[in-house]
């Protein structure tokens, strides 16, 4: 797996990561619940809350690098303030 | 407006103040500034993605920091916001810190209370046992 120049790039990868092994799996089992994808060992940690989630995957992994989705939700949070940010010149070199 | 301080979970508490506005139409915890966010020494969790109020997607940083209200502290995921100078809490904040959020439009008024403790459960009456037949 290669470096990430931005996090759009890391999310990304996450999303498809949990589409494509996990998705249809935890939806019939873990509704509701939050999801951490560590996109360098494409492995999954289930938590009922986004820290309990995150909490699996750095014990895990310390060094992982995670995207947090929520089971069952086009996106882990709904926010009704905001605007798009765009995440592409974080990291840009 | 709520002043809130904010700080990173390693950090020594209360730090930093902001003032706040609560969005009932988001769900997480805190969402804030990125360029806010450096100086606090948030713990970077990773990426997220939400959904805004057109329905559409976006993906987000994360990070693990504190919030304080006056003696009370609460740890959790703040979205970091590259194009926002507002810190916004969410539904899981009032949650954590047991608030309730009442409006009053008649008398223009919008007040943040505790939620009442539970109130105590009935006590099943006491019975007194039927007096014994009397002997024949």
């Amino acid at each position: 797996m290669g470096t990430f120049s931005n996090p759009r790039a890391l999310a990304e990868l996450g999303e498809k990561i949990y589409q494509n092994k996990f998705k249809k799996d935890f939806e019939a089992k873990y509704d509701g619940q939050f999801v951490v994808i560590d996109v360098k060992s494409e492995s999954a940690y289930l938590g009922k809350t986004p820290e309990d989630a995150y909490e699996a995957a750095t014990k895990a992994d310390p060094n992982g690098l995670f995207h947090l989705v929520k089971v069952g939700s086009a996106g882990a949070f709904r926010v009704s303030y905001t605007t798009h940010g765009d995440m592409d010149w974080i990291f840009r070199v | 407006m709520l002043s809130v301080a904010l700080s990173g979970v390693l950090a020594a508490a209360p730090g930093q103040p902001f003032e706040t506005v609560i969005d009932t139409g988001f769900t997480g915890f805190i969402s804030m500034p990125l360029f806010d966010a450096f100086p606090l020494g948030l713990i970077l969790r990773g990426t997220t993605s939400v959904t805004l109020g057109d329905g559409s997607q976006s993906y987000k940083l994360t990070a693990l920091g504190s919030a304080t209200v006056g003696a009370e502290s609460e740890s959790g995921i703040i979205i970091l916001e590259p194009n926002t100078n507002q810190v916004l809490l969410g539904m899981d904040f009032l949650n954590r810190f047991r608030k309730i959020l009442r409006v009053c439009a008649l008398a223009n008024l919008v007040e943040l209370v505790d939620v009442p403790p539970p109130l105590p459960q009935p006590q099943p009456a006491v019975v007194p046992p039927p007096p014994a037949p009397p002997a024949v």
